[in-house]
Parts: C-alpha cells; sequence; structure tokens
C-alpha cells in the first residue's frame, strides 16, 4: 500500500497545531516567566523585568515551599507504599478464580474513585475524623480510648493521606487486574504442576510479569503526588497549613493570592511550576530505569 | 472515494477543533441580562429618551447567582433600566471572580464595573483597570454616606491613590455572641479589656457552656488579633516577616494569655476543630461566642437550622495606649473600568446599588451593616454602623501570617498554642522563632 505523506500530514497537522497553542506555548511562557518578575499571568512580554535565579532562590528559602516538598516526598514514598500496595493485593485477590462475588468487590472498590475527591474527603473530614461524632473516635470511645484529634496539626497529614488512598486504590488496582489477567494461564499451571506454593507463584511469576504495569502505576502514582492538590484544600479549606500543604498549593496562593497573603508574584508560581515538572521527569526517567521490561521472557 | 472520505474528515475534524476552542466555558458564571422580555414587561413609551437609553454597562459581581443577594441585584438592575434606560448586564462570577478577572481584564474582555474583596485586592490591581472616581465623589457627596474608614482605605491602598471604587458589602471581625447564652450568664454589659472579659468568661463557664468557640481555620486571624493588642499591629508585620517573636514581651504575654485562656477551659471542647464544627457548637449550646466575620451568625444558622439572637462587641484590648484607634473594619469595593465608554452611568448604577434603599435591600439580603451610613441596620446587627463609623485605622487580623512564604509554618504553631503543645508562652514565642532559621 503506497503511503500518502500528505495524508498522514493533514491528520497529524491539526493535532500539532493544537498541542502548539495549548501546551508547548504555555510550558514555554511558563519556563520563560520562571527567569522574570511579572505583573500577572497575561502580562505582555515587554512589561517583563528579568530576575535571573531570584525566583529559585526564594522558593528554596521558603519554609512554606520546603515543607510542601517534604509532605509531597512523604505522600509519594509512603502514599505510593500502601496506594499500590493495597491496590495489588485486591487485584491479585480479586483475580483469582475461586473468589465469589468478585465483580461486585471490583465495583465496590472502584466506586470512591468516581465519586468527586472534594465529597469524599468532605465525607471522611466529618463522618470519620469529626472529634465529636466521627466513627473513629466513637469506636476509641467503645474501647475506653481518650479520643484523638485527627485533624490536629500532628496527625492530619495521616488522615489526609488515608482518605486520598481510599480514593484512588480502586483505579490502581483495575490497572493491575488489566495486568493479572494478561499472564498466561499455562504458566500459572505449569508452577502449580511444579509444585510452586501461592507465595512462590506471586513473587516468582506474577510480580515480575506485572513489571511493566507497576512501571506504569508508579508512573501514574508519581504524577498524582506531585501534583497533589485537591485533598490539600479540603483538608485546609481556608489558608494553609504546614501539615497539608503541598508544592502545588504554595503555587496556588503565590499566583492568586489570598485574603491572609494577598501579595502575587508570578514569577514565583511560574519557578514552582517548573520545579516540580522537572522533578517529575527525574523520577519518571528513574523509574523507568528501575523497571525494564526487555529481561523476562515467556 | 477514499481520499475524499479521508479529505471530508480532515475537514470535520478541523471544524470540531475550531468549534471547541471557540466554545466559552461555563465555570461559575451565570449572565444576567436586562432582556427585551423584561423591557417588554415594564417599559412605558414616552416622548423622551431616557437619560442613558441605549447604553449597556457589563459588571462583574462576586454574588453567586440564585442567591437572596444576586436576586436582589437582578431586580435592581431591572429598576435601573426602567428609570434610565441603562441595561445592566450582570455576571456573577461567584468566588471565582478573583482568578479570573485579572486574566480577563488584562486580555481586554469588557467589563465596566466589578466587584473586588476589598483593599487586600485593590493593592494588587493594575492602574489601567480602575477609574478615579474622585470628581464623582466630590460632585455628589457621597463620602457624607459612607465609612471614612474605608473610604481613606481606598485611596491608602490604591495602586495609583485617588479613589478608585464604592463601598460596598462592609464587615468587621470581633466577637458574635449568643445573647441567650451571655444574658443567661448574668452579663448585662459586655467588657472592654482582656481582664474584664476573663471574668465574663468565668461566668460563662459556671453556666456549663465554654465561653469561646475556635475553629482551625481562623486561628491565625484569631492570635495575630491577640498580639496585634499586646504589640500594635505594625510590630505584629515585623515580627512576622524576620522573627524576633521571643524578644518581643508583648508577643511572649499574648501567648501565654492564650495559654492560659486554654488551661482554664475557655475554649470549647476540641477547639481548635476543623472548620466550622466549633463555631457551630454555638448552636449546639456548647459554647457563647465566636471571633469572625459578619457572616458567621448566618453560616451557623444555616448549618444548624437554629435562629440565634446575635450580639456584636469588639474583641477585649489590653489597654488603650497600644493601637487605641485599630479596630476590624472591612468592606468590598466597586470599581470602574478606566475603559468603561459611560462611566456617569456606571457612577448612578453603583449609587443605585450602594446608597438609599437600594444599598438596604442589598446588605440585608447579604446580611451585613449597610454600606450607606443612613440606612438601619438589621437587628443581628445592631450598633454595627456606629462602631464601623467609629474606627479610625483598619485592623489586619492577618498581620502574624504577613510572611507569604511562612504563612503555614507561622499557623501550625500557632494553633499549636491552642493544642496546648506549650507549657508557656515564651516556649511558643521560641518555636515561633526557630522557623526562620
Amino acid at each position: 500500500m503506497k503511503k500518502s505523506k500528505t495524508f498522514i500530514a493533514c491528520f497529524i497537522v491539526p493535532c500539532l497545531i493544537v498541542l502548539a497553542i495549548t501546551y508547548f506555548y504555555p510550558v514555554a511562557r511558563t519556563l520563560c516567566m520562571s527567569f522574570f518578575k511579572t505583573g500577572s499571568v497575561t502580562a505582555p512580554v515587554s512589561t517583563w523585568t528579568f530576575a535571573g535565579l531570584a525566583n529559585f532562590k526564594r522558593i528554596a528559602a521558603s519554609p512554606d515551599f520546603r515543607r510542601g516538598l517534604w509532605n509531597m516526598l512523604r505522600i509519594w514514598i509512603f502514599g505510593g507504599v500502601f496506594a499500590i500496595g493495597f491496590s495489588l493485593l485486591f487485584a491479585v485477590i480479586l483475580s483469582h478464580k475461586s473468589i465469589r462475588g468478585k465483580h461486585f468487590f471490583r465495583a465496590i472498590i472502584y466506586l470512591p474513585n468516581v465519586i468527586s475527591a472534594v465529597a469524599i474527603g468532605n465525607a471522611w473530614l466529618y463522618y470519620v475524623y469529626n472529634y465529636d461524632f466521627g466513627m473513629l473516635n466513637g469506636v476509641l470511645k467503645v474501647f475506653g480510648i481518650e479520643p484523638l484529634k485527627w485533624l490536629g496539626p500532628d496527625l492530619k497529614f495521616g488522615a489526609m493521606i488515608a482518605a486520598a488512598i481510599f480514593g484512588v486504590v480502586g483505579y490502581y488496582m483495575m490497572v493491575f487486574i488489566g495486568g493479572v489477567e494478561r499472564i498466561p494461564e499455562d504458566v500459572m499451571e505449569a508452577a502449580t504442576l511444579d509444585g510452586a506454593n501461592a507465595w512462590q507463584k506471586l513473587t516468582r511469576i506474577t510480580l515480575p510479569l506485572l513489571k511493566g504495569t507497576t512501571k506504569t502505576v508508579f508512573t501514574f502514582w508519581t504524577i498524582v503526588a506531585m501534583q497533589f492538590f485537591v485533598w490539600s484544600k479540603v483538608f485546609s479549606p481556608i489558608g494553609t497549613e504546614s501539615s497539608t500543604i503541598v508544592p502545588i498549593g504554595y503555587m496556588y496562593e503565590i499566583l492568586f493570592g489570598s485574603l491572609q497573603s494577598p501579595e502575587i508574584d508570578i514569577g514565583t508560581g511560574a519557578a514552582v511550576g517548573v520545579l516540580v515538572a522537572a522533578i517529575i521527569m527525574v523520577i519518571t526517567s528513574l523509574i523507568n530505569r528501575l523497571f525494564k521490561t526487555d529481561d523476562l521472557e515467556l | 472515494m477514499k481520499k475524499l472520505m479521508s479529505i471530508l474528515l480532515c475537514v470535520l475534524m478541523l471544524v470540531s477543533v475550531l468549534a471547541g476552542c471557540g466554545a466559552t466555558e461555563e465555570v461559575v458564571e451565570e449572565t444576567t441580562e436586562v432582556t427585551e422580555e423584561v423591557v417588554e414587561e415594564v417599559v412605558e413609551e414616552t416622548s423622551e429618551p431616557k437619560i442613558y437609553e441605549g447604553v449597556e454597562l457589563v459588571y462583574w459581581s462576586s454574588k453567586v447567582a440564585g442567591t437572596p443577594a444576586a436576586v436582589v441585584l437582578e431586580e435592581l438592575a431591572a429598576e435601573f433600566y426602567e428609570e434610565t434606560g441603562c441595561v445592566i448586564n450582570i455576571q456573577f462570577k461567584g468566588n471565582e471572580r478573583r482568578q479570573i478577572m485579572p486574566t480577563a481584564l488584562e486580555s481586554g474582555e469588557r467589563i465596566d464595573v466589578f466587584d473586588s474583596a476589598g483593599f487586600y485586592e485593590l493593592r494588587t490591581f493594575d492602574p489601567a483597570w480602575i477609574l478615579d472616581l474622585t470628581p464623582y465623589y466630590e460632585a455628589t457627596g457621597y463620602a457624607e454616606k459612607t465609612y471614612g474608614l474605608m473610604v481613606k482605605d481606598l485611596t491608602d491602598n490604591s495602586p495609583e491613590g485617588g479613589l478608585p471604587g464604592v463601598v460596598s458589602a462592609p464587615g468587621m471581625n470581633g466577637l458574635w455572641y449568643d445573647k441567650a447564652a451571655v444574658a443567661a450568664a448574668g452579663i448585662t454589659e459586655m467588657p472592654k479589656t482582656f481582664d474584664e472579659f476573663e471574668v465574663m468568661f468565668d461566668a460563662i463557664l459556671e453556666t456549663g457552656v465554654a465561653p469561646l468557640s475556635l475553629d482551625g481555620a481562623y486561628v491565625a486571624g484569631f492570635f495575630g488579633t491577640v498580639l496585634q493588642r499586646h504589640c500594635g499591629q505594625e510590630v505584629v508585620r515585623e515580627l512576622s516577616m524576620n522573627g524576633g517573636w521571643s524578644e518581643n514581651e508583648g508577643a511572649v504575654a499574648a501567648a501565654q494569655r492564650m495559654i492560659d485562656w486554654k488551661n482554664k477551659g475557655y475554649f470549647v471542647d476540641g477547639a481548635p476543630d476543623v472548620f466550622p464544627t466549633s463555631q457551630n457548637k454555638i448552636a449546639l449550646g456548647l459554647s457563647a461566642m465566636v471571633n469572625c466575620g459578619v457572616w458567621v451568625g448566618n453560616e451557623i444558622e444555616t448549618a444548624m437550622g437554629v435562629d440565634i439572637d446575635w450580639g456584636f462587641t469588639k474583641f477585649p484590648i489590653l489597654d488603650e495606649s497600644i493601637d487605641a484607634n485599630v479596630d476590624s473594619a472591612y468592606s468590598s469595593y466597586i470599581h470602574v473600568n478606566e475603559k468603561c465608554e459611560n462611566p456617569d452611568a456606571a457612577w448612578d448604577w453603583m449609587m443605585k446599588i450602594v446608597t438609599g434603599e437600594g444599598d438596604k435591600r442589598v446588605t440585608d439580603a447579604l446580611l451585613c451593616p449597610p454600606a450607606d451610613k443612613t440606612n438601619e441596620a438589621l437587628p443581628d446587627f445592631d450598633g454595627t454602623v456606629e462602631y464601623l463609623d467609629s474606627v479610625e485605622v483598619c485592623l489586619d487580623v492577618n498581620c502574624a501570617v504577613a510572611n507569604a512564604d511562612m504563612k503555614a509554618a507561622l499557623t501550625d504553631v500557632m494553633t499549636k498554642i491552642f493544642e496546648g503543645n506549650y507549657a508557656t508562652g515564651l516556649e511558643a514565642m521560641q518555636a515561633m522563632d526557630a522557623l526562620y532559621n
């Protein structure tokens, strides 16, 4: 069949134009803006003042930004361990032939993913973590334990992560299920015939063959963790708190100001965006090196 | 044939992309126009054209469509059209207004009249966006009808001086109390100083009610006000920017007082709680008062389905020598775009809604004191007009978190003060200072 470059171009060019306008141009503009001082997001380039690395120095020196980075790192590591761990566990269990009602359980576990994070977050805030009426303190009272301030400065971060994990586990579970169901049955049968137990099958067959899927899930989770914002705002709706601040939250405050702190610094906001994007790229390339999938052979 | 189908498919894709790019995003926006239907209902034909016949003004309001205040604005717009022939195209942007308006103004979108959240936001405006209304003030004597402090704040915070707006939806932060709970403690007159307040709090405690509610969201403002009373707000701002909290006797004393209040049980159980749990406890009869803005009474009543007889009193003072004329008083503003083609119409529209009967209807719907001080306030805001008229310098309740790069960190330490994490005020202020290392 003869390839027609003209038609290939006709199909690709519209997408490229849209991509250039809606993606490349804003990215390039943001990158440039991070080295300038400017009055507003849409201010003409002629009004920008070159600031060099001043914006990056400001965020490096900002205790709030540094705390946000630390929170983001903890979300990525601890949140990732539990979110991916639970989703893998559910996927392996609910892919097993002998589990009854597995479709029902899959639907139930996936359900939080279709509900808005704001709704889930508020449900956790008022029904689970509430000091006076929440479920957790209700359980503690039954056992005669003093109620805890789940939303106090010390425990709020963990409370937020737990609620966020609840909301995302279902999605990663479905991704893992897709990967598990792609593993050929004859490989498992052969392992069973060779005397492998469930743990050996999991660690020697399932997990290695899930490398590609795990890499995908890790990459998705990395992007979610780096762009963690909605949960942070739900748990700290007015103002910012150390226990819930994240880099994107800091960027939001510095870009739009707030009643507490009306200062607007567009260049610094752009610098935060550039830094977060760079972190995502670094971590993604690390994940690609860690999860090489060309060493497996079926 | 296949080539023809491919070409048609390309064209279709291009058209759909262009159509998608041209679509208007509907976020939190409802456009209200005084449409021809309204015109047909109310207009009588006269031989002489009305003063603003054929004029249309686009007004970006921060109200939410469908709320009582928004409904009143629509009614006033219809009346304004009937009186003057000017069409007011009100666009209710809600809370999103603050984020999207700068971009809209920068891009040259037509906005003739627009709200702002007050002097905090005014400071961030580009001078090219706002018309100096000084000639209108002088011609109409408008300044006499509203609060002197808010007019002064307009000038002080304007990018280029002058009078770039008019006052709307005034308010104040202070102690809003359940009159019944306070009366039950035998209190007939509200105290002034911290020591007098503590006597009142002891009396309220004896009735089995906690004197104060405190939500985590308002900790910075609450403690900021306590600091201001002990140090003066300029000193507090300086401390926020550069540290030195533990070396300031006033700051240490302020923190110690709050630790003492916590230990004496002045704060309701669970405080500081997740917003709005603590303030709602007033409706449950668990606490007597809360330090907040004018909206809190309506917020609690709406959330809890109760009707409370509210009173307002100023935040306690340490003594008259510290920031004697500084208190909480603020307002939103309404501005005219410098590019507005008919500023006279814009001014008359603003006067329609911020003075006289129009202001009374809008502010009653908003549940706040009137912007026109010659109007009578609702019973729940008894005394607020006189209070607002008496304030000379506005208290910045967020002076303690003026440092934009340390807001969360400072708020964290302040929250821990009310959580009982520190034994002494000095320890708390040393924790604040540690953030600057």
